[in-house]
């Protein structure tokens, strides 16, 4: 997922995808506002209602949603 | 290391991340800082180390001025693939051509709970945590743990590599 981000691939929004580093922490994505989305569908930080584009993509990419 | 031009916005942030996250929960939710959203001017790969190294000096000052029973972890993250890889570093220049694309974090843990006691943890598999010698640095880092973490993650297959520093 984070090569989609370089390659311009992922909506605007999405600042890079975070893996996790400490056992048992979910890989994450961090958005441009400072939020950030594990995989599972939960906030790591903040928490926003998420446009159709990153619901879109998120999902295509196997992630649960909010 | 801290020195006394660094400017009160870094401090600033930190404290506001730290006491928010004990607050809110953030601590159990991994919620960490990353040194690019304490300074726009530590966005930059080619200082990404020392950053992370005067953020967790200025985390652990604050931690101790609030009076905080945490421990103040530092996180590299490092490039990782499919299999394992083990400590595949000496120096810190080598340690530096690790980074993946993630500028270091701060994380926050209850004593006891720190990354190397997680060895047993739902979601990770082949969990291995090994000591690094912080003088591989080549700064004085006063550290109480220094080491390197590699697992895989269950649900995505993939490996991840970290060198973490307690204070």
């Amino acid at each position: 997922m984070q090569k989609q981000v370089e390659r311009g691939q992922a909506p605007k929004s999405v600042d890079r995808v975070g893996k996790g580093r400490v056992p048992g922490e979910k890989d994450n994505v961090h958005f441009d506002d400072g939020s950030a989305l594990n995989n599972d569908g939960t906030w790591k930080h903040g928490g926003r209602p998420l446009t159709n584009p990153e619901k879109l993509w998120l999902t295509e990419n196997g992630w649960k949603l909010p | 290391m801290i020195s006394a031009n660094v400017p009160s916005k870094r401090e600033q942030v930190i404290e506001t991340w730290m006491l928010s996250i004990i607050k809110d929960g953030g601590v159990d939710r991994f919620d960490d800082l990353h040194v690019d959203r304490i300074d726009d001017k530590w966005k930059h790969r080619n200082i990404w180390f020392e950053a992370g190294l005067e953020a967790w000096h200025l985390a652990i000052h604050l931690r101790d001025k609030h009076r905080l029973d945490y421990t103040v972890v530092l996180a590299f993250s490092l490039e990782a693939g499919e299999s394992t890889r083990g400590v595949d570093f000496t120096t810190r220049a080598q340690l530096e051509s690790c980074f993946d694309w993630s500028p270091p974090s701060l994380y926050l843990f209850r004593r006891n709970q720190e990354p190397r006691m997680r060895t047993a943890v739902a979601g990770a598999e082949n969990i291995s945590v090994k000591d690094v010698e912080p003088k591989m640095f080549g700064l004085p880092v006063e550290a109480r743990h220094c080491y390197y973490i590699e697992f895989r993650q269950i649900d995505t297959g993939a490996y991840s590599r970290t060198v973490f520093v307690e204070g």
